[in-house]
């Protein structure tokens, strides 16, 4: 019995650790004849549903990643993509943890990478510009601005381009058209000062004339403030520092116009809801009737177009202006979503296609608006979603997605949380705007330091 | 005196000879060859866990000691660079904020959950009508996800619009708390929201476990202190309190151990930079961020060395305090 329960035990371990071992498609890769000699080009590609659907708000359908699948495949016959999916998920779960270890173990040769420049600063991503080099074939869809505003600094280039968006999410400065009304205030311009914000929410926070409701003419988003607060400075001049030619960081947070951003940004979260540095998105009811804030600088839009292109009423009501801008005609946060290429990838040829193919094709936007509500980054883009550009300020929407700020080499960096810490400080009253800046400068020179 | 008899204690069957039967026949197989065929049974096994315990704990947990002692220079090439990431570490504050942090929100929620547990474990001991059911009641938060827990607490708390502070509002109460909008030490601040979180997570695990601890105390005991004339404290103060103790133990260190570790619901809460004002951001957190967000894997193994340092110094103080008398006491 002895012996027959050890050739069990010693086969059942064998099948499970074969079957541990054994490597498990999770892409939806072609499966053309022609194809099977070429290595196929994995991509990581993060939040796109796995299957269709159909949009629980708008009724809108949802086309899943097959469909990208598909449009791939079918006007790039030669080449094998595999679409590997994953959530963007919470914590340990999530999203960074997957990618790191994906691109530590050349597990895919495209990422959808978010922070990609400093992925790229530790000389894991190609420079892009390499493989535009020596492609005659290549057009730059996305314009100069947009390529520019994606250079980063990487060991071999000052300002190497680690990769291409995809698409975007935009902020803009969002506006509730009836609050205006009931307020008997003119409504926002398309391109606000700060001073026009300023007197505006001061006369819109406090009981509605009309409802009788407890009105906000102001809000922000409690846990990611930082960039708000980066919109606010970066329109009154001021500048976080710069790149060295080493690729070492000089940031100053405690400068006077950052202390005088800070010391507006503090007066101004007076007009919030007192909870609105608990909370990490858009106020309570927005997009519904039940909303009570007038003026969002820095609000997220492309969750909500969908929404506000299926009901009429709703797109009269929540009216968009440029997010502030900077003497250079840039501002609000730079959220395209980079594509890159994993230094380690084996078929880099190929790849470029396809990294091309899903950055700028008009079937790959299409596909990115329809799926998640994402917007295009290419020129024209007008075209490739006119349900957006047929918006009451559709214009703002798909121009302010072109002029947003630079990207900020130090976004997932100590610098970021070491601000963001302050500023939840000082809005809280526990600090000065002064006191902040001047800890948010220590901790950073310490990370500095250190680099 | 009982580990001696165990010592001496001889084997039923003998450790050279062995029965052995198959399809209607028996062997008896002798000497060391069986001795050894029947013992590698056993390691075969203890075999699949051992290796997934290698795979999964030992060799992570050397390579993150390993990494602790470099500095990553490029794709796939790392400096050895010693102790610096430790020297590095002890100078900046941000790592010793989230140490105090963790460690405050450790105490405080021990110092709840175990009174708390105790008294309530005590009264559903009396209970004799639908015990089990008040228990699954109280032990359905531990089944529950922590980020869903989190999730649903986000907006118990949420200061504007939350179940919570809507409560008090009914209750006529205008100047009501800003919980996880107040970084601050108070009873109304974000420590004391996620103290109450956990707590309420936790509690149903503690009253079990103290329920089990009470009802392994002899009956006689009870019996004799009221033929003595005990009142109902007496009892409680002097002879269910000194049977808890080994109970109160056990929870304070793995409640201590779960408490350094806390992860999830913070982070759901608080987001990667411990909102608001770092006040929730636990070590583990700023490990993550560090690692995961910033990228400065070494750096994160750094932190991850100085975790398990201390928690293995836990370890041994709880032992050496208190474990040691214990295991002393029942031999």
């Amino acid at each position: 019995m002895h012996s027959s329960l050890l050739r069990t035990l010693v086969t059942s371990t064998l099948m499970v650790g074969l079957a541990a071992c054994g490597g498990a498609d999770t892409g939806s890769g072609g499966s053309g004849a022609d194809r099977d000699s070429a290595p196929p080009v994995k991509v990581l590609m993060i939040g796109y549903p796995d299957e269709d659907g159909i949009d629980a708000v708008t009724g809108a359908k949802t086309p899943g990643i097959q469909q990208l699948q598909a449009a791939f495949d079918k006007a790039n016959p030669d080449i094998t993509m595999e679409i590997i999916s994953i959530p963007w998920g919470e914590g340990a779960t999530g999203y960074a943890p997957k990618t790191e270890a994906m691109i530590k173990a050349n597990e895919a040769c495209l990422y959808e990478m978010p922070a990609a420049p400093a992925y790229g600063k530790r000389g894991l991503l190609v420079n892009l510009d390499t493989m535009i080099a020596k492609d005659p074939a290549f057009t730059n869809v996305w314009g100069e601005q947009a390529l520019d505003a994606a250079r980063s600094w990487g060991p071999d280039n000052a300002k190497s381009l680690f990769y291409l968006p995809n698409n975007t999410g935009i902020r803009v400065i969002n506006w509730d058209a009836k609050l205006f009304k009931d307020w008997g205030v003119e409504p926002l311009s398309a391109k606000p000062t700060l001073q026009e914000i300023e007197s505006k929410a001061a006369r819109m926070t406090g009981k509605n004339p009309v409802t009788g409701e407890q009105n906000y003419g102001y809000w922000y988003q409690g846990k990611y403030a930082v960039w708000q607060f980066m919109a606010i400075a970066h329109a009154m001049g001021a500048d976080w520092g710069s790149i060295k030619a080493d690729g070492k960081l000089e940031i100053n947070w405690n400068t006077p116009g950052y202390l005088q951003a800070m010391e507006w940004f503090v007066r101004m979260s007076t007009y919030a809801p007192k909870g609105a540095l608990a909370t990490e998105g858009m106020p309570q009811g927005f997009v519904t009737d039940k909303n009570t804030v007038a003026i969002i600088p820095e609000g997220e839009q492309s969750y909500f177009l969908p929404q506000l292109i299926a009901q009429p009423d709703l797109r009269e009501r929540f009216r968009t202006s440029y997010n502030l801008k900077g003497p250079d005609g840039r501002g609000g946060l730079n959220s395209a979503s980079p594509l890159a290429m994993a230094a380690s990838c084996p078929n880099k040829d190929q790849a470029w296609t396809v990294l091309k193919w899903l950055a700028g094709s008009p079937e790959a936007q299409a596909y990115y608006f329809d799926s998640i509500g994402r917007l295009p980054v290419v020129e024209g883009s007008e075209k490739i979603v006119t349900p957006v550009a047929g918006l009451p300020d559709g214009a703002i929407v798909l121009d302010q997605a072109r002029t947003a700020d630079a990207t900020y080499p130090w976004a997932a960096e100590q610098p970021r949380f070491a601000l963001q810490a302050q500023l939840e400080a000082a809005i809280a009253g526990k600090v000065t705007p002064s006191q902040a800046l001047e800890q948010a400068q220590k901790e950073t020179d310490e990370w500095l330091a250190r680099q | 005196m009982a580990r001696q008899a165990m010592r001496t204690r001889k084997p039923v069957r003998s450790a050279d000879t062995q029965e052995r039967g198959s399809a209607g026949h028996r062997t008896v197989i002798t000497g060391a060859s069986g001795g050894f065929r029947r013992a590698a049974v056993w390691y075969v096994f203890v075999l699949p866990p051992f290796a997934l315990l290698v795979l999964f704990v030992c060799l992570p947990t050397a390579q993150t000691f390993l990494q602790s002692l470099y500095r990553e220079v490029g794709p796939d090439q790392q400096q050895f660079v010693g102790v610096d990431q430790f020297t590095k570490l002890g100078t900046t504050g941000v790592f010793w904020d989230a140490l105090i942090n963790t460690v405050l929100l450790g105490i405080a929620f021990l110092a709840l959950v175990i009174p708390l547990a105790a008294v309530l474990a005590a009264m559903l001991n009396h209970v004799r009508r639908g015990a089990t059911a008040l228990k699954v009641i109280y032990f359905l938060p531990q089944l529950t996800s922590s980020v869903a827990v989190a999730l649903i607490f986000l907006y118990v708390f949420q200061p504007d619009w939350g179940l919570l502070n809507g409560f008090l509002h009914v209750l006529g109460i205008e100047d009501v708390p800003l919980w996880l909008a107040e970084p601050s030490f108070g009873l109304t601040g974000s420590r004391a929201a996620v103290t109450i979180l956990a707590v309420w997570t936790g509690l149903g695990y503690f009253i079990l476990v103290f329920l089990a601890g009470i009802q392994s105390i002899p009956v006689e005991l009870y019996e004799a202190a009221a033929v003595d004339g005990a009142n109902p404290f007496q009892l409680w103060r002097y002879i269910t309190l000194p049977g808890l103790r080994p109970t109160i133990i056990f929870l304070v260190m793995t409640g201590a151990f779960d408490a350094m570790a806390r992860f999830s619901d913070l982070w759901t809460l608080g987001g990667p930079g411990g909102s608001p004002a770092r006040t929730l951001q636990s070590i583990v957190m700023l490990m993550y961020q560090v690692g995961f967000v910033s990228h400065d894997v070494n750096q994160a193994a750094a932190i991850a060395v100085v975790f398990f340092l201390i928690m293995l110094a836990l370890t041994v103080v709880a032992y050496r305090a208190f474990l040691s008398r214990e295991f002393k006491a029942r031999s």
